[in-house]
């Protein structure tokens, strides 16, 4: 038995070699037809090439339209045919006071929605990273609100317990003898209460977040912070969110660009009102373009809000580059 | 050396199997390209279907030639339809999600049944709905057979010849005379038919007679006002008997409720209560001045109905402004408000023991009128020793279409004049949950019906009067049908917003609503837009 096994292995070490030199061979002729045909870029090339084709037609094709179209007079159902109108359409933008007023009001939902949403989410996340009661439990439950339909938490939180009328909330005020929370007509109420109800949904994101940010920072750091003497605060200060930082920024970013777009929320709530002291600029472009059917203002619009939303990001990612910790230092 | 062979034999192998797997696959290629030349030699799949009878059919077919004539003898065309048969085919009809489109396909059952042809929906929120549809249809693309959509989408659509006309001998089967004048100008533009008529809407007034009838109230009224108390018949009597309800009655929270949110139904609030303030009887324009196409929306009319809203909020719910047709609807049927200014629905939902509290003490009645007008004509103010009425066709109602890319398109038309016809309009009516109001005549004058359908006879008379009231008075407001009618109607329910919230007077709100009017006209073409209005208001 022993003395067959050198054999045996000797075989299958031939075997093997022979199999290499095949591979071998074959690679060397698949070379030397590639060398006919241009070489390996050819080839990478040609096999990416149906991809590059489709991500063409699907993103750049749709977003140079969209461009295109801000220089034409295109409407829905138009009557007349469709014909360059230059610069009239950003010309109009500029000028139009409404747009200036829901843009402030997008910036307003955006800083102040995405701020509140960040500093409960980073507190509740440094809670559920304790070793608290129930952390399970809270840990689900605290994320269910991300999960529903952003209409249905509209309708049930923004219109149903914030309800003048028939909502909870005022009746609960009421029964404790405060005065009633009445929004409908004041601007500022109006917008508080959509960022509310934006932060009751949201807040989860950056729990999730950022708790996979805490529970990724090794213990060896607090560890020895604590021999050297270090309290809470500072190992907060000095540990835990400078490393958290870089997840926070990007945590931010995605939730800022999600927010310049809300639309559902606006036009379930208050309907942008009162007046337009709440409508969005999505919510402008969609009535301009698909309920009026002006199709050119409306991308123009849409693109004065991806401009908006490009310097806004880059102002953002520079200041927070200059307040991020390099890593080493 | 030995082993190098016999790996380019098992590689020469694999690779001969390889091949040898893809012959076949290979082979039955011309095969498709056959099958594929073959269905495009032959009509549709559906037209395939409609030539190769069923199971069912063919035994439908074993009887006898003497049964088949006798059964083709018994069964005559349904109301409304030619009594072609369209064996196979199916008509997609384009409706709104909720009981209001799903109704269309209970509705379609007996012709169905009748023509062998099925009836699918494709519905589409209400939200969405005009979008869906306009892209598709400006694009060419198909959407459905049947469009049932509403009335001030006409002059998008009919105006720029999306839509096929309604064919002669098909409105004669309609009984078109019995179609009520409003909705008979609906379906039409420049004096071509286009639509079938389905849905009837207007705005009317809705009170608590209950309360007005009340002896006590009555007097606590006369001694706090001076007059007596009744269903208002003026603006000004409906803001007295709205803060009696606040502030006297225990029974109400709140006097008034009104649709009024932007983006949601504001449009028409708003003009319910301005058509008495501008509308002269004599004078077929409102929105408009028919000569320059100038917006008369802040003419003193207007201004004084906004002025006389932003007067009445202290008296409604406080939330009114964010309030859809569901949250007004409960608000009324719920016992919290007494007086509602609101479409036909709120009638047969006032009455229903599912939802209403109020049933039996609800009364109807045309909506407020004006004891001034402003002639627009003149720049003056006009008395009236009476009142001048002026009901509102708020929304215009429903209508189905047919558009000129539909795929089944005689079906359709035969489906959409069966829809038409008085019976299904009738039933359509007494349907709750079809969302259709009355938009004939026949219906108004079938008390019977009415009463069978769970109205009392008092209720009956009282709401079917009041209808009738709306729907044939002369001086009646048709809702604006012109192309950018979002545009125009975004421009003014922000300005309503605006008063409301305090943020301009009801002038500085119209003015810059008004601005915006005659800058969306000229956008659209100021010619081609007056020329519009003047075909719509029968000035042309």
């Amino acid at each position: 038995m022993d003395g067959a096994r050198p054999d045996h292995f000797a075989v299958l070490t031939q075997r093997k070699m022979a199999v290499i030199d095949a591979v071998q061979e074959a690679t060397s002729r698949l070379t030397s037809i590639r060398g006919k045909v241009g070489g390996d870029r050819f080839v990478r090339r040609s096999l990416l090439l149906p991809v590059a084709v489709v991500i063409a037609l699907l993103t750049t094709f749709p977003f140079l339209f969209s461009l295109v179209l801000t220089f034409t007079n295109m409407r829905l159902l138009a009557s007349s045919g469709l014909r360059f109108v230059g610069f009239e359409n950003w010309g109009r933008l500029f000028a139009d006071r409404n747009f200036h007023i829901v843009l402030r009001n997008t910036l307003v939902f955006v800083v102040a929605g995405v701020t509140l949403q960040y500093v409960l989410g980073l507190g509740l996340a440094l809670l559920l990273n304790e070793d608290i009661r129930g952390r399970r439990f809270f840990r689900i439950s605290l994320f269910l609100p991300m999960m529903m339909s952003p209409v249905a938490v509209s309708y049930v939180i923004g219109k149903m317990l914030f309800s003048e009328s028939y909502g909870p909330i005022n009746d609960l005020l009421s029964m404790l003898g405060l005065p009633l929370f009445t929004w409908t007509l004041s601007p500022a109420k109006s917008m508080a209460v959509l960022v509310m109800v934006d932060t009751w949904q949201w807040t989860p994101f950056f729990i999730l977040v950022l708790l996979a940010g805490l529970q990724s920072i090794s213990p060896e750091l607090y560890e020895a912070a604590r021999v050297d003497g270090a309290t809470p605060r500072q190992m907060f200060l000095y540990i835990t969110f400078p490393l958290l930082m870089p997840l926070c920024v990007t945590a931010i970013l995605i939730r800022s660009l999600e927010a310049f777009k809300v639309l559902d929320l606006v036009r379930v709530v208050t309907g942008g009102g009162p007046g337009n002291s709440t409508e969005s600029v999505t919510l402008f472009a969609y009535d301009i373009g698909l309920k009026g059917g002006d199709i050119a203002y409306a991308s123009t619009v849409a693109y004065a809000l991806l401009i908006t939303v490009i310097i806004s990001s880059v102002v953002f990612l520079g200041v927070a580059r200059r307040i991020t910790p390099r890593t080493g230092e | 050396m030995k082993i190098r062979i016999s790996l380019v034999v098992v590689m020469s192998t694999c690779l001969l199997l390889l091949l040898a797997a893809c012959v076949p696959a290979a082979t039955p290629q011309p095969a498709a390209v056959e099958t594929e030349a073959a269905v495009a030699e032959e009509p549709t799949e559906e037209a395939a279907v409609a030539e190769e009878p069923t199971e069912e059919a063919a035994v439908a077919e074993e009887p006898t030639v003497e049964a088949a004539v006798a059964e083709e003898e018994v069964s005559e065309p349904l109301p409304g339809t030619s009594g072609e048969m369209f064996d196979g085919q199916t008509v997609v009809v384009v409706g709104v999600t909720g009981d209001q489109g799903e109704y269309l396909k209970k509705a379609a059952a007996a012709w169905e049944e009748q023509t062998g042809a099925t009836v699918e929906l494709n519905l589409i929120p209400f939200g969405e709905l005009q979008d869906k549809v306009a892209t598709a249809v400006s694009a060419g693309a198909f959407v459905g057979d049947v469009l049932n959509i509403p009335a001030y989408m006409g002059g998008d659509l009919m105006g720029n010849g999306f839509i096929e006309p309604v064919p002669d001998e098909v409105k004669a089967r309609l009984e078109w005379d019995d179609v009520m004048p409003l909705y008979q100008q609906q379906a039409e533009w420049g004096g071509v038919t286009y639509g079938y008529p389905w849905d009837g809407d207007f705005h009317s007034m809705y009170f608590r007679k209950d309360l007005i009838e009340d002896p006590d109230n009555q007097a606590a009224f006369k001694k706090k006002y001076g007059y007596d108390l009744r269903a208002p018949k003026t603006w000004d009597e409906y803001h007295d008997v709205a803060a009696f309800f606040t502030e006297d009655l225990d029974e109400l929270t709140y006097g008034d409720v009104e649709l009024i949110m932007r983006k949601n139904q504001g449009f028409h609030g708003f003009i319910s209560r301005a058509t008495c303030y501008s509308k002269m009887p004599d004078n077929p324009a409102f929105f408009f001045d028919p000569e320059t196409m100038d917006a008369e929306i802040n003419n003193p009319g207007f201004v004084k109905a906004l002025e006389d809203l932003v007067a009445i909020l202290p008296y409604a719910p406080p939330d009114m402004p964010n309030f859809g047709f569901m949250e007004n609807a409960q608000a009324f049927v719920g016992g919290l408000v007494g007086l509602d200014i609101q479409w036909a629905d709120l009638g047969p939902m006032s009455l229903d023991p599912k939802t209403s509290v109020v049933q039996g003490k609800v009364g109807f009645a045309p909506s407020p009128g004006c004891t001034q007008t402003w002639d627009s004509r003149t720049d003056e103010w006009v008395e009236f020793p009476d009142v001048n009425y002026a009901p509102y066709a708020a929304f215009g109602g429903w209508q189905n279409l047919v558009p000129v890319n539909a795929e089944a398109k005689e079906a359709a038309v035969d489906l959409a004049a069966y829809y038409a016809s008085p019976d299904s309009l009738k039933q359509a009516s007494l349907t709750g949950g079809s969302g259709v109001n009355p938009a004939r005549t026949s219906t108004v004058e079938d008390v019977d019906a009415w009463i069978t359908s769970g109205f009392s006879e008092e209720d009956a008379q009282d709401y079917l009067g009041m209808v009738g009231e709306v729907l044939g008075h002369p001086n009646a407001v048709f809702q604006l049908r012109l192309p950018g009618y979002v545009q125009y109607q975004d421009a003014l329910e922000l300005a309503v917003s605006k008063a409301i919230a305090g943020q301009a007077t009801p002038q500085e709100a119209l003015d810059e609503a008004a601005a915006e009017w005659n800058t969306i006209t000229d956008r659209i073409g100021r010619d081609q837009q007056k020329a519009l209005y003047r075909q719509s208001i029968g000035l042309e």
